[in-house]
């Protein structure tokens, strides 16, 4: 049974006792197994039958992963319906998108946030009842589309029947999918993502016995795929942290031997480990720095296998004494596999995890297939390509650079037609194929920019690179039509502070701090080092340090801070016309209404 | 709705300071009552004299329908009455749920001796006052924080560590001496929140001192004017903006 509801019920015949569900509630870890958690959906799916919910249904869940959002998601399933997952930080307007084009006619909120949010597009979509499970701040709400979800549950309970499935078809619709570059909806069925998860758990030996933590929202398809269907599927226990700000502890006290995560977080972990080192005494600074550059050097000589004795015994002191303390610090200590989508790791970084012993493999794929279609293998020593094909799915590079592919995965556009090419599904990505067969993707098409000289590149590349400095967190490269490329960098508050406070630099805010001279030096001998990786044409001569950070909820970034390139042409339209003009200081006028003064500095 | 709170015909002083002089004034069960006035208008006078820490030469409070003219702070406690503090009182070396626990003390039955050693019933009963402590953490959002030493927080956390230290011991009424006082606008923004959902969702009584004016005027119903020890106004937030006492001792006249 390759349905989700029928995943619950097979995990729950296979495996009665075993953990399917951890989260962390008011400090403590609590459990479900896996015959508690079928009944939790069957009692949800009583409640939610009593609320209407019905076959043709399609039903919004919208918020943090939480038990309860959890056991809605096969419960609305076993009912015939369709789940949409909607990030619980979405805008207004992206919410209403979403609303109108899946025609949900039911949300599943978290709390008071997403309650609001919706409020805030309710005349305009046509959902008939939005069920909460958090009624804090609510009680003075007077709408009678509001049901209290533990009001629904309460008038159920006792009825303990057994999950029927038997009108579920493989090939029903199991989830409605947002793809935020695509600005597209896109339905996925059972048997398509599960089989395509399978496909995962048998590459990489995954089984009941690992244990996965879900910290980011299901409505990323790829966190969707690698957590929530992969526990589905092999029968592993899935774990949720308590809020978006205790996962460092959280991550720690579970351990998990699987971690997904777009490269994002993985900077992050590099970017906590070097703000930490930064801010650390003198002695101890020193120590550090040695130690990682004894531990690149010997990782180097592993690659090439030349590694001696001594070698792996000053490795085996450098684990001891410095890296596996660190890596117990942000819950690394038992990862087998780590994965990673939406972007690659720079090499430095790429390399870093590797040695210490977190195995990262690449992955790629987007909503309408699955969440993936290639990833790498256990072991790869390359940090440039996502992989190799998986089985079931062909890739192939066209005239323009573009990946195709071709899977028995796939998934279709709700509101739109898919870009397809005689058979092959255009990825709306280019990039290149290796002779090992291994998929290097580059960037988005449309991203691509077009120098003056009409040569043309894709700017995620200089970007990764610049963004692999722990002091920049994003990087945006400008230049279309220009004879030179420009950047926006924006540093890093936390690591750029420990390090202003190292060097005793004064500042009262992020905006002064990104305005010193010394962060701009800084930055720009970084900028030089990453320029003589590329030809002169492809070298930035000219950066700007933006004043804020990009923001998710005006649009700037994905919420996988992926760059969102028209929102940000849209809103800093100033620094674009600047730099333009190759005028030196720029006066922006912000969203936020005021101006600010922002210098273009050279980098030679 | 009934009086929890009657402050009548109150005078208090110091040697020959007067710092506070035949003040009266209600506060209703179930409002947020503002004290406001401007420094050393006896404020804080005012509260330490309604939870029993002064003992007013003139006058009675009258608390759940029981009047006295003193009360020991603990029996305060004991009746329900919870506060915050001007300058923050927490212990500096306990971690923030340590010192949310310390709010439950009232509930625990276990002697100094058995909770310094940690046996018997202390243990016990810890763990049984952890889950009010938790819900406490978690309704105040500082779930990220709860292992962390006061002293390393900042000082907008560090008040709202203070408001739960009160709000654990499940009072009636809450005195919050200027709960905003250095935040940003933000942190001013949250406790705000705080404060009304203590108020509308779990109906416990507030009396706040808070200079704040544009936090006063918005979430309090009923706000009382000190001058000079003196009350000068007693009302709703309009009445009070309207009064030509409270703009003279705000605005400033010539004596």
């Amino acid at each position: 049974m390759a349905t989700i509801p029928g995943l619950v019920l097979s995990n729950k015949k296979s495996n009665p006792n075993a953990i399917a569900l951890r989260y962390k509630q008011l400090g403590i870890w609590n459990a479900y197994t896996w015959t508690e958690y079928a009944a939790e959906v069957s009692k949800t799916i009583e409640a939610f039958k009593s609320n209407s919910i019905g076959k043709g249904s399609v039903v919004g869940i919208y918020g943090n992963n939480v038990p309860k959002l959890i056991f809605s998601i096969s419960a609305i399933q076993a009912l015939g319906a369709i789940v949409v997952p909607i990030h619980p930080e979405s805008t207004k307007e992206e919410l209403k998108k979403i609303i109108l084009s899946s025609k949900a006619d039911f949300l599943i909120a978290e709390d008071q946030q997403q309650v609001d949010t919706y409020l805030g597009v309710a005349s305009e979509c046509s959902v008939k009842n939005v069920i909460y499970l958090d009624g804090r701040g609510l009680a003075s709400y007077d709408n009678s589309n509001l049901t209290s979800f533990d009001d629904l549950i309460s008038k159920v309970s006792g009825s303990n029947t057994e999950i029927d499935i038997n009108s579920l078809n493989d090939k029903d619709t199991a989830f409605y999918l947002y793809d935020e570059y695509e600005d597209n909806l896109y339905k996925v069925s059972h048997e398509a993502l599960v089989n395509n998860c399978k496909k995962i758990i048998e590459l990489n030996t995954l089984s009941a016995k690992d244990s996965v933590v879900s910290y980011l929202p299901l409505s990323i398809p790829t966190n969707l795929l690698f957590t929530y269907v992969t526990s589905m599927a092999s029968g592993m226990s899935l774990n949720l942290p308590e809020s978006n700000q205790t996962i460092e502890k959280d991550l720690q006290e579970i351990g998990p031997s699987i971690l997904y995560a777009p490269s994002f977080v993985f900077k992050h972990i590099i970017t906590s480990i070097s703000y930490r080192i930064e801010s650390a005494t003198q002695e101890n600074y020193d120590r550090y720095m040695k130690h990682y550059d004894s531990l690149m050097k010997i990782y180097d000589k592993e690659i090439k296998g030349e590694t001696s004795i001594i070698d792996t015994l000053t490795k085996t002191w450098l684990m001891l004494t410095t890296f596996a303390p660190a890596k117990n610090v942000f819950g690394l200590t038992n990862i087998k596999h780590a994965f990673v989508s939406d972007g690659v790791l720079s090499k430095v970084n790429f390399d870093f995890f590797h040695a210490i012993g977190v195995e990262i493999q690449h992955s790629f794929g987007q909503a309408v297939s699955c969440g993936c279609i290639s990833v790498q293998p256990d072991h790869s020593v390359s940090s440039e390509n996502v992989g190799s094909p998986m089985k079931g799915t062909e890739i192939k590079i066209n005239n323009n650079s573009e990946v195709l592919f071709k899977t028995d995965c796939l998934g279709d556009s709700v509101s739109g037609e898919l870009n397809i090419e005689d058979g092959w599904v255009n990825s709306g990505y280019v990039g290149s194929i290796e002779d090992s067969g291994a998929l290097i993707v580059e960037g988005r098409s449309d991203d691509i920019l077009t120098l003056k000289s009409g040569t043309k590149f894709s700017p995620e590349k200089i970007e990764n690179l610049i963004s692999c400095s722990p002091f920049i967190k994003s990087t945006v490269v400008i230049g279309s039509g220009q004879d030179s490329l420009s950047a926006i960098i924006v540093i890093d508050p936390n690591s750029v502070n420990s390090w202003a406070d190292r060097k005793n630099i004064r500042y009262t805010g992020y905006s002064e701090l990104a305005s010193k001279d010394e962060v701009r030096d800084l930055i720009r001998d970084h900028i030089k080092c990453v320029n003589e990786a590329f030809d002169s044409e492809l070298q930035i001569k000219r950066f700007v340090i933006l004043h804020r950070t990009l923001i998710m909820t005006e649009g700037e970034v994905t919420k996988t801070m992926g760059i969102l390139r028209n929102k940000i042409a849209t809103n800093l339209k100033d620094i674009y016309s600047a730099v333009e003009n190759k005028s030196d200081s720029i006066t922006l006028n912000d969203i936020d209404k005021l101006t600010y003064q922002l210098n273009v500095n050279k980098v030679m | 709705m009934t009086d929890i709170l009657k402050v009548e015909n109150v005078t208090l002083q110091f040697g020959g300071v007067k710092a506070i002089t035949d003040i009266s004034f209600n506060v209703k069960e179930g409002e947020i009552c503002a004290v406001i006035g401007p420094n050393g208008a006896g404020k804080s006078s005012m509260l330490n004299v309604i939870n029993g820490v002064y003992l007013p030469q003139i006058g009675t409070v009258t608390y759940n329908g029981v009047e006295r003219r003193s009360i020991n702070p603990r029996d305060a406690a004991i009746a329900g009455m919870a506060r915050t503090f001007q300058n923050i009182a927490l212990f500096q070396g306990m971690t923030v749920l340590e010192n949310i626990m310390t709010g439950r003390n009232l509930f625990m039955k276990s002697t100094w001796l058995e909770q310094g050693l940690n046996i018997g019933r202390a243990r016990k009963e810890e763990q049984q006052n952890r889950l009010a402590v938790e819900k406490v953490i978690k309704f105040l959002q500082i779930e990220s924080i709860r292992k962390t030493p006061v002293s390393k927080l900042p000082y907008g956390l560090q008040k709202r560590v203070e408001l739960g230290r009160a709000l654990v011991a499940e009072p009636k009424i809450l005195l919050l001496d200027e709960p905003m006082a250095g935040m940003n606008l933000e942190e001013k923004a949250d406790m705000s929140c705080f404060i009304l959902e203590i108020n509308k969702e779990q109906g416990i009584t507030t009396v706040m001192i808070e200079h704040d004016m544009g936090v006063v005027m918005d979430i309090s119903d009923h706000v009382v004017v000190l001058d000079y020890g003196k009350k000068i106004g007693d009302g709703s937030p309009k009445e009070v903006m309207a009064n030509q006492d409270v703009i003279d001792a705000y605005l400033g006249v010539s004596h």
